[in-house]
């Protein structure tokens, strides 16, 4: 079923029949969100999604509140894109509920890139997430959920309990200190004997890896 | 047109070097030679280059006496000959020739490599001329550059090689041969995917070139196993014996060539032959050893040893580089033998830490229960005893190697 601008305003006015609901549901939380609206002629996808990204950051709350306003203020060629950015929002919304308690310090960032690394800059760290991966960072818990590959560069010692959401979720967590001043690399990783690992390691480990898989990641961190 | 061509950039290259590296003496600076070189890294993450005359006893406190390693890890890419370090950087494809001079790691001769960062397999043409061979992922090539380290000059070609195709988009070339005035490369094709994981074809690719003209006279093809060799400058995976025969592992593990349904298998190309021995076959994987292996090293008279990896010890990528699972085996090439040497486990996926010199094997072994040394092996006697220790903060020991 196509998501269309009339679906999305029926889906809010409580019109929708049961099955055009889940059609609206799956599209909402399903991996491809981003990918299944047309930004307008001349606009870039980009530069929206930034501007969405950015309204989300608890630390950017008045920034937020400027972006929203602005892009209700533009003409109707925006508007299905300001829908997505509602619907996005409310997906984070509804995410960060389900997973964390109120008041829990959550950074959750998504890079639907497939070439650049998104950075992040934290006041206790910084993160590199490469392209099509997701991490979400609870600076409460220490718990550090991701899908891809990331490095994180700790400001001081940190401890981090760390799995890959698209992994298994009872094998794969691990708890370790990440010594400050170092780079460290988490990715999942496939093999025909293990479809679903994860690898932790510091920079330096990196040569352990098979040389075609420490290409890619230096590479991509620019190592 | 292309012998012009390289002509050419070959007169560009001179007359650069000339005006820019000036009159580089070829001679290592510190006055006092020692014959091995021994790459260690602590368990602070620091790494050192230390020389020794000797390594059949002793103690090594490697941040005492070594020379700091900056940048670090270059481990995996060097190339140690006659008193100096050679290596291709991955950033920039810059050649360099360095030397230890007065405990310091100093460059002091580089040449620029064009079209690829990475040499995935190197041979010495001669005392002072070398050859590396990379691919070249941007413009899908293979490429080759010989280079004379005395005056670092280099000429590169590009090699008339399969490059890869359909379903693949990377490739590894894992060994190179002279023989009979040709030029003869093992290689396999993967498939990368953007999700951090690649595979590699169940076919090993065996081309013989001209050389220098690097033109393509046979392909060979052989689907027993695949992934033949690695990068040489991590860890040795060929050589030829006395007799001329030639021989190269296939290492599908993974740590390989991540095929591990493949075995782990020694080929065989004669003297004077350009065709992989259909006759042999070392299925080590089906030996007693019965797990991949990786590195291979010649002792002489028909036997090498083999480092291999114990499956029951580590669970996947996540771990094979830290824990401690390494065999090492004393192998027979022809009656196919393996003894397993009673050494503790060693750590570290690939390293270049296995030495013959004057019929003694030299085996660097890291065992976090029974320490850091070097351990002495006869092959004719089969004794095994320890010889350099290193000191508790070494974690690996990443390279031994002789130097002058």
């Amino acid at each position: 079923m196509d998501i269309t601008r009339e679906l999305i305003e029926k889906y809010h006015d409580g019109k929708c029949t049961p099955a055009e609901m889940k059609a609206v549901e799956d599209w909402l939380f399903s991996d491809g969100t981003d990918e299944r609206y047309e930004t307008p002629i001349g606009e870039n996808k980009d530069s929206i999604e930034n501007e969405i990204w950015n309204g989300i950051n608890p630390d950017n709350a008045t920034t937020e509140k400027t972006n929203n306003f602005s892009i209700f203020k533009l003409n109707s060629r925006w508007f299905p894109a300001a829908a997505a950015a509602i619907l996005v929002i409310l997906e984070i919304t509804v995410f960060s509920l389900k997973y964390h308690s109120a008041g829990s310090q959550v950074i959750v960032i998504r890079n639907t890139s497939e070439t650049i690394n998104k950075d992040v800059n934290e006041s206790r760290y910084t993160i590199s997430l490469s392209p099509k991966s997701n991490i979400e960072i609870d600076n409460q818990t220490g718990n550090i959920d991701f899908c891809g590959a990331v490095m994180i560069n700790p400001k001081q010692d940190i401890k981090f309990t760390i799995q890959g959401s698209c992994a298994n979720f009872r094998e794969q967590k691990e708890t370790m200190i990440l010594k400050k001043g170092l780079n460290y690399i988490a990715l999942n990783y496939s093999s025909p004997e293990n479809d679903n690992e994860m690898i932790i390691l510091e920079e330096g480990s990196l040569m352990g890896l098979p040389p075609l898989l420490k290409r890619q990641l230096m590479n991509q961190f620019n190592i | 047109m292309i012998r012009s061509t390289r002509h050419l950039y070959f007169l560009l290259l001179t007359s650069f070097l000339l005006i820019f590296s000036g009159c580089a003496e070829n001679k290592p600076a510190d006055s006092v030679q020692k014959k091995y070189s021994i790459y260690t890294m602590s368990k602070n993450g620091n790494e050192y280059l230390v020389t020794r005359d000797s390594l059949d006893s002793g103690t090594i406190n490697s941040k005492k006496e070594g020379a700091e390693v900056k940048p670090p890890r270059i481990f995996h890419d060097l190339i140690v000959h006659s008193g100096f370090y050679y290596r291709l950087d991955r950033r920039t494809g810059k050649f360099s020739r360095s030397a230890i001079k007065k405990n310091i790691l100093t460059e002091e001769a580089t040449v620029q490599i064009n079209g690829f960062t990475t040499c995935q397999t190197y041979n010495w043409i001669s005392q002072d001329s070398l050859l590396l061979i990379g691919y070249d992922e941007e413009n899908r090539l293979i490429r080759s550059a010989r280079i004379n380290v005395k005056s670092m000059l280099a000429v590169q070609d590009v090699m008339e090689v399969q490059v890869p195709f359909g379903a693949y988009n990377s490739m590894s070339i894992g060994f190179s041969r002279f023989s009979e005035g040709k030029l003869i490369i093992g290689y396999s094709f993967h498939t990368i995917d953007k999700e951090y994981s690649y595979t590699t074809g169940d076919t090993i690719y065996v081309d013989v070139l001209s050389y220098p003209q690097m033109r393509s006279l046979k392909k060979l093809k052989d689907t027993r196993t695949t992934y033949p060799g690695d990068e040489n400058t991590r860890q040795q995976h060929f050589f030829t014996d006395e007799k001329g025969d030639f021989y190269f592992i296939a290492s599908p593990g993974i740590a390989g060539g991540n095929s591990p349904a493949k075995p782990t298998a020694i080929y065989r190309m004669k003297k004077s032959e350009d065709t992989i021995d259909a006759d042999y076959f070392f299925n080590i994987s089906e030996s007693d050893i019965q797990n991949h292996g990786y590195g291979l090293w010649y002792t002489g008279n028909g036997k090498a040893i083999i480092r291999t990896e114990r499956k029951n010890i580590f669970t996947g990528m996540k771990d094979h580089w830290k824990v401690p699972h390494f065999d090492y085996y004393a192998i027979d090439l022809q009656t196919k033998s393996t003894t397993r040497l009673d050494l503790p486990l060693d750590k570290g996926t690939a390293k270049q830490c296995v030495l013959v010199e004057d019929g003694i094997v030299y085996i660097a072994v890291n065992s976090e229960s029974a320490g850091n040394y070097i351990w002495l092996y006869n092959p004719e006697t089969g004794s095994l005893e320890k010889g350099l220790k290193f000191d508790d903060q070494t974690d690996y020991i990443l390279r031994i190697e002789r130097l002058n």
